[in-house]
């Protein structure tokens, strides 16, 4: 294994789940929209040869930044602060149910069972039918309530208060893509569902828990009463509860008991001899319901969410849309090597030293002789200034270029002028046609044409005429101007 | 975005980019390898003076060897040099006569460019001659394509500097057809687009039909590559307009909207527009140079009109008059109907527990803004609109789906036919959502918004 895979614990046998590594992957980009962070072995991973999907190359450099610039602690804060929160939650929420369940019934030694009843449940149903409701509409607000609320408020709350050292600021984006890992999104609403349903199950738990301490310590008689609702319906009711409760091996009150032990039912003699029984049946019949209709339900809903959270963080992807990510790819993931040489330029480099002197109109000698060389379409050749018996033609090829030496041959050492296209680049083909084209020539003059008198020509390409001059021997002052009409 | 990943067992193919010096080969390759770094590029002759080497991937998969090559400078001698070195040594091939030479390289010093060209050829599998169509037909470019056509490669002529010049490329089309090669390429390095490195790609195929697949490969990934990244951008853009349309600021009732909030609210939506710049020249790796080829209005990273200013209104279409923007709104009335709605519907359904709190949470500003006569200064709807004109166009020009320079800004003297029908819904349903100002949601709302805008800018319909 390469070095600096090894480095980055790449062979590390830990399993780490998709949604871990996809949280650091975040954490890392959180912080990084701060600061970007240095990364000093991420040419590696844009090595072809890894055979890696792009993810895995952010896995590998996120690691790598980890260890490089010792994040671990920092990154591992807020996990360690929710563990540290959850705990205190639950802590809470135990004691609340404890406490229900005593100060329910702690102050007399007559409990109203329906009362109790919905102390115990009313609010667990109420929230459970709202989860139930916001999950199956889809309704952000009710399956998070409070826990969402409280975990898009607590990073903006922190920041405000600890805008002051760079530090804090990359541990605040840590913690707050950790925050929206877990709790924004499909993930965030079964992590948050998950947790809720937990906090009741606590609730519930240690309500259960201290009833059953209570009725195991203390004798409590059970009455029901109403005021707007007719007896009989209480009676139905009980029946209806207790028909699970049977099933579950519960014993639960009959008609008649259940009639026995409305308020006021009973003459006072007759409450003592109902009294065992019916404190046995009443006393299964709330721990029953506590459980079928309070913790029962819980549980399934919370393995509900515990597995639907797995599936969503499973699930849970990386918008490789965003230009971080744009930007990373096309690091970590180049479409094309740079380039590398392969066959290279053995020459020694070409010193120039060319003086840059506009050149000027000027008026050749009568005799002298003209050739043009690639001037291309844009030119006509021979200009009106020029005596067409003075003119030899254009080189445009080889067959052109024998042409005009032969004509050169038949005189003797004759003014020569070579007109070229000042727009036109020289190349070493031109100049070794210039050359041959004056090599018999005692006076050499280059003229660089233009198509107008405005027409600039830039200053490498004057160079590079210079150039060609003084390697042909003609004289700086013998490079001139001329306008092609 | 789908992981894009591909098995190879096929050696990558060769490709020597060849032509006339100053032709623009080098300019090619940065183009394809979108990569500005690449070799000099320089106003003379002989500036690449190497043979370099670049590899073009698929993932993992080198599929294209790019060889850069020096330009030929003296074709003409050259070509006599292989004549007279014919009558001297006996080829049976053109190629043997092309090995000959570059064996007796010591023989011929001022061919060192003209036999490392030589060489690279003769060990690629295709040759991309390059051509200046702006340069006239002279007898040196007849005797490049002479002696490349020796050694036995299918050559492939790729036309640059195109833009403008239909005249030279049509003669040089004819002139290329003389030798027998048909099968040629426009390919403007200026104002380069993906459709026309497609076109490279599949003009490769055609004369390499044993490599086929593998340049098939390559075609689907680079498209697939480049359909992300113009993804990417459209997102950007939907991320600003969210970040602007939804953006609040509240102002005290008894004193009204003063100076000091539309100026604070003109600097935010600045800055998110200048953000927005710089994330979408990033993701399509424009540098400076680019910018100015496509004669964006574009310096130091901002735009040069400023949003607020009464020519960016009348560029895109909308008469502000003389006097310039505000782009401020006063959000309330809408707001709180707007609101109001949701609102009773909210509460209704939330009166209990933790929804009943988060749903107070919610909308206890406007509640308490209404109360204390408070309004909310927004961005106002031309503002939005000449966002999404501004970076629409942007949008285009980075993914050369017109130039700006030939496509100067026409567009109608209405600014609402240049929007799309449903924009102002978008806009208020935007609007609606002010918590989506600094993230993006995972609701199924803020997904269909955004999946409808980014179809609006990168649908070729819309082009104005």
């Amino acid at each position: 294994m390469p070095r600096h895979l090894a480095q980055t614990g790449f062979n590390k046998t830990v399993a780490t789940s998709n949604f871990d590594k996809r949280l650091l992957i975040e954490q890392i980009r959180y912080m990084e929209t701060e600061y970007p962070l240095a990364c000093d072995t991420e040419e590696h991973f844009s090595e072809h040869n890894i055979h890696k999907g792009f993810e895995d190359r952010l896995w590998l450099r996120a690691q790598r930044l980890v260890e490089q610039h010792n994040l671990s602690l920092m990154l591992g804060r807020a996990a360690r602060l929710s563990r540290y929160g959850k705990m205190l939650v639950i802590f809470v929420a135990a004691l609340l149910g404890a406490l229900g369940s005593i100060y329910a019934i702690t102050d007399s030694h007559t409990i109203n069972i329906y009362w109790l009843l919905l102390v115990l449940l009313g609010f667990n149903l109420l929230s459970m039918l709202l989860w139930l409701t916001g999950i199956s509409l889809n309704i952000e607000g009710l399956t998070s309530g409070m826990l969402a609320r409280l975990t898009s408020w607590l990073p903006e709350h922190l920041k405000s208060r600890n805008q002051t050292n760079d530090n804090n600021k990359n541990s605040m984006q840590a913690d707050k893509a950790w925050l929206d890992c877990h709790f924004s999104g499909a993930a965030g609403k079964w992590q948050l569902s998950k947790m809720s349903h937990q906090l009741w199950l606590v609730y519930l738990f240690t309500g259960l828990i201290f009833l059953v301490l209570l009725l195991m310590v203390r004798q409590y008689d059970f009455v029901w009463g109403t005021t707007l609702l007719s007896d009989s319906i209480f009676i139905k009711t009980t029946d209806a509860l207790s028909v699970p409760l049977n099933i579950l091996g519960f014993a639960t009150p009959s008609a008649e008991l259940v009639g026995q032990t409305r308020i006021g039912s009973l003459p006072s003699d007759a409450v003592q001899t109902l009294t065992a029984e019916h404190r046995y049946h009443w006393a299964q019949f709330l721990l029953g319901s506590l459980l079928c209709f309070g913790i029962v339900p819980r549980i399934l809903l919370w393995s509900w969410s515990v597995m639907m959270s797995r599936r969503a963080q499973s699930l849970f992807a990386l918008d490789y849309y965003l230009p971080y990510y744009i930007n990373l790819r096309q690091r970590l993931m180049p479409l094309a090597s740079h380039g590398e040489i392969v066959d290279a330029d053995t020459s020694p480099p070409v010193i120039s030293e060319t003086q840059l002197k506009a050149p000027a109109p000027h008026t050749l000698p009568i005799e002298t002789q003209w050739v043009a060389v690639e001037l291309g379409d844009n030119m006509r050749w021979p200009p009106s200034s020029i005596n067409m018996a003075n003119d030899l033609g254009q080189v445009i090829n080889r067959e052109s270029l024998t042409l005009i030496l032969q004509r050169l041959q038949s005189n003797e050492h004759p003014v020569i002028a070579v007109a070229v296209s000042s727009a036109r680049s020289p190349d070493r083909g031109v100049q070794r046609t210039i050359a041959s084209l004056m090599s018999n020539s005692a006076q050499r003059w280059l003229v660089l044409l233009k198509e107008h008198e405005d027409e600039p020509v830039s200053s490498t390409r004057l160079a590079a005429w210079y150039r060609l001059a003084e390697a042909c021997d003609v004289p700086a002052d013998h490079v001139i101007t001329m306008i092609s009409v | 975005m789908t992981e894009i990943k591909h098995e190879s067992s096929y050696p990558a193919i060769n490709v020597a980019v060849v032509g006339h010096t100053n032709a623009g080969k080098t300019s090619l390759i940065r183009t394809l390898l979108r990569d500005d770094q690449f070799g000099n590029i320089d106003d003379a002759a002989g500036t690449t003076r190497s043979v370099e080497k670049s590899i073009i991937f698929t993932g993992d998969d080198a599929v294209l060897n790019l060889f850069d090559t020096p330009g030929f400078e003296d074709s003409s001698a050259l070509l006599q040099a292989l004549e007279d070195l014919s009558k001297t040594i006996k080829a049976k091939l053109p190629t043997d006569l092309l090995r000959g030479l570059i064996s007796q390289t010591e023989n011929f010093p001022d061919f060192e460019q003209e036999t490392k060209v030589l060489r690279q050829s003769l060990n690629s599998d295709v040759l991309l001659y390059i051509i200046d169509v702006r340069e006239p037909l002279l007898g040196k470019y007849s005797d490049e394509v002479e002696i490349l056509s020796k050694a036995g490669k299918p050559i492939l002529p790729v036309f640059n500097f195109i833009a403008g010049n239909n005249e030279s490329l049509m003669r040089w089309r004819e002139q290329m057809a003389r030798f027998n090669l048909h099968a040629a390429l426009e390919f403007d390095t200026v104002a380069f687009d993906f459709e026309a490195e497609k076109r490279l790609y599949q003009k490769l195929q055609s004369l390499l039909e044993r490599r086929y697949d593998t340049l098939q490969t390559l075609i689907d990934y680079r498209q697939e590559v480049w359909k992300n990244l113009v993804h990417a951008g459209a997102q950007r853009i939907f991320q600003l307009l969210t970040q602007v349309a939804c953006y609040r600021r509240e102002v005290s009732g008894k004193d009204g909207i003063s100076d000091a909030d539309v100026t604070a609210m003109q600097s935010f939506v600045r800055e998110a527009e200048k953000l927005a710049l710089r994330d979408l020249l990033t993701i399509f790796a424009f540098t400076q140079i680019d910018v100015d080829l496509q004669q964006l209005a574009v310096s130091d990273g901002e735009w040069e009109l400023d949003i607020f200013s009464p020519r960016a209104l009348k560029d895109f279409g909308l008469n502000a008059g003389a006097t310039a923007l505000k782009g401020a709104a006063a959000g309330a009335g809408i707001d709180l109907m707007v609101g109001g709605m949701s609102l009773g519907a909210a509460t209704m359904l939330g009166a209990a527990l933790g929804a009943g709190w988060a749903t107070l949470r919610r909308y206890q500003h406007e509640l308490v803004a209404a109360w204390q006569g408070h309004k909310w200064l927004c961005a106002d709807d031309d503002t939005v609109s000449l966002l999404y004109l501004r970076q629409g166009k942007l949008l285009r020009v980075l993914t050369q789906r017109g130039h700006a320079a030939q496509n100067n800004i026409q567009l109608s003297d209405n600014i609402e036919h240049a929007l799309p029908k449903r924009w102002h819904k978008v806009v208020t349903a935007l609007r609606q959502n002010p918590e989506w100002q600094h993230k993006p949601s995972s609701s199924l709302e803020y997904q269909q918004l955004q999946t409808e805008v980014i179809d609006w800018l990168t649908s070729d319909e819309k082009d104005g």
